[in-house]
């Protein structure tokens, strides 16, 4: 019971969530809260700065507010496509029990898979010598991606309201346009896009 | 609180303890410059990490006079650079490619448009010197061994013969039988060291000096054709020419970058930082 009690008190709204997805939704949504487009706006940067200093440690060996500041300014598209991703599916739902604010601040708590695996690899690529080999990191991203579809269909039930079915129809939509971006977005860097661009002339 | 306390107080030591060596300016016993480059480094937009501003702040740090960005199959983000750096003070930046295809890859350097590389790497080079630029076997392992024929290997201006797979056994073994097939045919070829930089370790990793007699971008490449060049490994062994490694040496050899005296400190604070953000209420 003690246990209980200080780790409702110590824990994070995310890490109570990646533990108790289904749980922790339902005492979020029942949560009265005011201001919360800032709340979703605050979250998301939170996840923006996390990444541009850990790029910033593992890309340079060392981490200034410079640096982490143009990292995050010049990734920022990835949280607006996140935004997007999220909108997919929250706009979508009918019976949704939250505004939608609310729900942008609720479907950004899902992200924590991603984030704690972030910093595992950075601490990993920090003490590694030379470096992490890339199927490491590749094989072990299986983990956070399927964490985090538990998460976002989670969501889609206890937030949206959706049945299970839906809640995974959903989820699939959601990983299917952030996944559909990231890769296109990997086709462009390695010059993928080139005949296009080409064709068009551009 | 304590977490947002410790990122700040990581952020301000890192920001505080960071040091940008002088530029050195060191000359070889011939009076020529010798300058310290990388001609192998990805930016964003593109496969890289960070952004040519961010770039060229890192690569000043790294004590790099030098560095071609070198996308795949793109010079846009390249050329982005070169125009931001002539608004200021720092290392030169060369506009650069690197030439992505199936079985090759070269590094275009001081190239202005697109190479294709749906060709051989013969035409590839042949279309790199059309532009003034320079071509660069990149990262010459087993697996790109049999599109470069003799052909290529004759009009090739440079090759990595440090880049960061040097440090495994089986692939420095690679580059060194690469090293002793194009030296055999091509004995003025200049030897390169690049940090092929994308997301991890870092810029400058392993470097080239070059022995230029101008400090500009057409110095640099002339110095590239003309092979007078010295590749260095991140643990400071120089590889090339005997007599121009005698004159890198005489110089002062490899020059790591400066130790920052809070950098652990600062890394360490924001990780445990940002962690604490995450999972502490």
């Amino acid at each position: 019971m003690n246990g209980r009690i200080l780790s409702e008190l110590l824990l994070s709204s995310e890490l109570k969530l990646a533990l108790a997805p289904a749980a922790t939704y339902r005492t979020l949504v029942d949560e009265r809260t005011t201001g919360t487009w800032w709340r979703a706006l605050a979250h998301a940067a939170f996840y923006l700065l996390l990444f541009g200093a850990l790029v910033a440690i593992t890309a340079t060996g060392h981490v200034t507010l410079g640096l982490m500041l143009h990292i995050a300014v010049s990734w920022s598209f990835l949280v607006a496509w996140q935004a997007l991703a999220g909108a997919v599916i929250i706009l979508r739902a009918r019976d949704r029990r939250v505004g939608i604010s609310r729900a942008f601040e609720l479907l950004f708590l899902a992200y924590v898979p991603w984030a704690l695996y972030a910093l595992t690899m950075t601490a990993l690529a920090v003490l590694a010598e030379p470096t992490v080999p890339i199927l490491v990191v590749l094989l072990t991203g299986v983990a956070p991606l399927i964490w985090t579809s538990v998460l976002v269909a989670r969501f889609c039930q206890t937030v949206l309201g959706t049945t299970g079915a839906d809640a995974r129809r959903l989820t699939l939509m959601h990983q299917f346009v952030i996944w559909g971006g990231t890769l296109g977005y990997v086709w462009f860097a390695v010059g993928g896009w080139t005949p296009i661009l080409q064709t068009v002339r551009l | 609180m304590l977490s947002a306390a410790l990122v700040v107080a990581g952020l301000l030591a890192g920001t505080w303890s960071e040091s940008i060596p002088e530029a050195v300016a060191r000359r070889s016993p011939a009076g020529e410059w010798i300058l310290a480059a990388d001609f192998h480094v990805h930016a964003f937009p593109g496969d890289g990490a960070l952004p040519p501003w961010a770039l060229r702040h890192e690569a000043a740090r790294a004590g790099l006079d030098v560095f071609t960005i070198s996308n795949h199959n793109r010079v846009s983000t390249a050329r982005l650079a070169r125009w931001m750096s002539q608004q200021s003070p720092g290392p030169i930046v060369i506009v650069g490619q690197e030439v992505t295809a199936r079985g090759f890859h070269v590094i275009a350097a001081g190239i202005e448009e697109r190479v294709d590389w749906r060709t051989s790497p013969a035409d590839v080079i042949r279309a790199v010197h059309a532009q003034g630029g320079v071509a660069i076997a990149a990262h010459p392992i087993r697996r790109f061994w049999p599109a470069w024929d003799d052909e290529a290997l004759a009009i090739l201006d440079g090759y990595e013969r440090a880049h960061p797979v040097i440090d495994q056994e089986k692939t420095r073994a690679e580059l060194a039988a690469f090293d002793a097939r194009v030296r055999t045919m091509h004995p003025g070829i200049a030897a390169i060291g690049s940090s092929d930089f994308h997301w991890t370790g870092s810029i400058g990793w392993c470097r080239t000096y070059v022995l230029t007699r101008e400090r500009t971008r057409a110095g640099v490449i002339e110095a590239v054709r003309a092979g007078r060049t010295v590749a260095a490994d991140r643990q400071g062994r120089l590889y090339g020419d005997p007599a121009l490694v005698s004159a890198v040496e005489a110089a002062g050899g490899f020059i790591p970058p400066p130790a920052e005296r809070f950098r652990w400190l600062s890394i360490g604070f924001v990780w445990f930082g940002l962690l604490g953000m995450l999972v502490l209420a």
